[in-house]
């Protein structure tokens, strides 16, 4: 009888951890989700040293791809990106509209903690958000406690999103 | 007890404390420093490899892998990292299974992802399962400059200008595989071996958990006698105050 009581204790508390990991979205779904009525083009935008050096002061580690990759519709734009919340990468969708950000989903989590940045509850705190002179957000994230790390690279991947989005306009 | 005995009873193994303790307040104090400064000291950046720390973190054994691509070698060391000649140019999962240049880009296959690079070892991107990767690519081969990827049950050229991957009938006359590299390139990659960050040695030294559970239960015992240290240190000062008095 303690041995069930335990064993169902440990799998209530574990639960939410196992299922929290995976993967949620593919980017095909993803893009279906975001642009329903037709494909958007994919696209890639080159990075220039100049442009590395300023990713790396808001991203806080160097840059070393070369190209991102994009998906474009009119105005509105996809972005998907890897960013390491504490030891593993978060994959991170960022769909913009007018170089602000419509809205952004977790596509896949891998860490073992801080997962809540999936709910809506915290994403939905990014729309509208457009990239400021020192490519801050303009307008501010409230934190998870236990997930700062998590949160952390949501804001980054959508710093990222912006000042990509806004270089490739530029060009 | 008088005093004086008292005095001397407290002085005696407050010096036997100190000299024991001596070592590990040094060995503390420079561990605690150094942690305190992590991120300034890029300590978790620092990779060590011994074989000594492979015994102690029961690291696992490497093997590392080689494709010959044009007149370079592309080499995985069989734990993280990927290098054209002896340049690290990416992380990757291992196993590496295989690499070949087309179309002025370097293509590598590790397990669940294909990295570009250009010919020159630059990083462009990685596309993973996520972006659209075939699940279980296992190879690599090239028919007339097009890229064909196996899976566990097709074969797939890959289109990446629009990321797309799409069913092939082509079938190649054989899949690239790994061949041992030069000497050197082979030496070096022995050499790289398991790592393990400096600031994960150097908090492992601070707690003992380098040597494991009797490492834990030696720093127990030190900060038992530096409490012991501390009391002896305070009764010897009290009681020759006492002393004094008289």
């Amino acid at each position: 009888m303690l041995t069930r009581v335990t064993t169902t204790l440990l799998l209530l508390i574990l639960a939410p951890c196992i299922w929290a990991k995976g993967v949620y979205l593919t980017a095909e779904q993803f893009l279906q989700q975001n642009f329903p009525n037709s494909a958007p083009t994919a696209k890639t935008i080159w990075l220039n040293d100049e442009m590395k050096q300023e990713i790396a002061k808001f991203l806080y580690r160097d840059y070393r791809q070369l190209r991102v990759r994009y998906w474009q519709q009119g105005p509105r734009s996809a972005w998907i990106f890897d960013e390491i919340g504490k030891e593993r990468p978060i994959t991170i969708g960022v769909v913009l509209n007018e170089q602000k950000i419509e809205s952004v989903k977790i596509l896949a989590f891998r860490e073992s903690r801080g997962w809540e940045v999936k709910y809506d509850f915290f994403t939905d705190q990014f729309q509208d958000a457009s990239l400021t002179a020192e490519n801050g957000l303009s307008q501010h994230i409230d934190g998870i406690t236990g997930a700062t790390l998590s949160v952390r690279a949501v804001e980054r991947a959508a710093k990222l999103a912006l000042f990509l989005s806004q270089k490739a306009k530029e060009k | 007890m008088s005093l004086r005995n008292r005095l001397i009873f407290n002085v005696k193994w407050h010096r036997r404390f100190g000299l024991v303790c001596a070592f590990f307040v040094l060995l503390l104090s420079v561990t605690g420093l150094l942690l305190n400064h992590t991120g300034t000291l890029k300590l978790d950046r620092i990779k060590l490899h011994s074989p000594l720390l492979s015994a102690l973190y029961n690291l696992p054994s490497a093997n590392p892998v080689s494709f010959p691509v044009v007149d370079q070698w592309v080499s995985h060391d069989g734990l993280d990292s990927l290098f054209l000649g002896q340049t690290e140019i990416a992380q990757c999962v291992a196993p590496l299974k295989g690499a070949v240049t087309s179309g002025g880009l370097l293509q590598v296959l590790c397990e669940g992802e294909l990295l570009l690079f250009t010919v020159k070892g630059e990083f462009l991107e990685r596309i993973t399962p996520l972006l659209g990767l075939p699940e279980g690519s296992q190879a690599l081969a090239l028919v007339d400059q097009q890229l064909l990827i196996k899976t566990d049950s097709r074969i797939v050229h890959a289109d990446f200008d629009s990321l797309a991957f799409h069913p092939a009938d082509i079938q190649p006359q054989a899949w690239v595989s790994a061949q041992a590299p030069p000497a050197e390139l082979s030496a070096f990659l022995a050499s790289r071996g398991p790592s393990m960050d400096l600031e994960q040695v150097i908090l492992d030294l601070h707690s003992g958990r380098l040597f494991g559970s009797l490492g834990v239960l030696v720093m127990d015992l030190v900060a038992v006698m530096l409490i012991l240290l501390s009391i002896t240190g305070f009764i010897a000062w009290q009681t020759s105050r006492k002393m004094r008095k008289r």
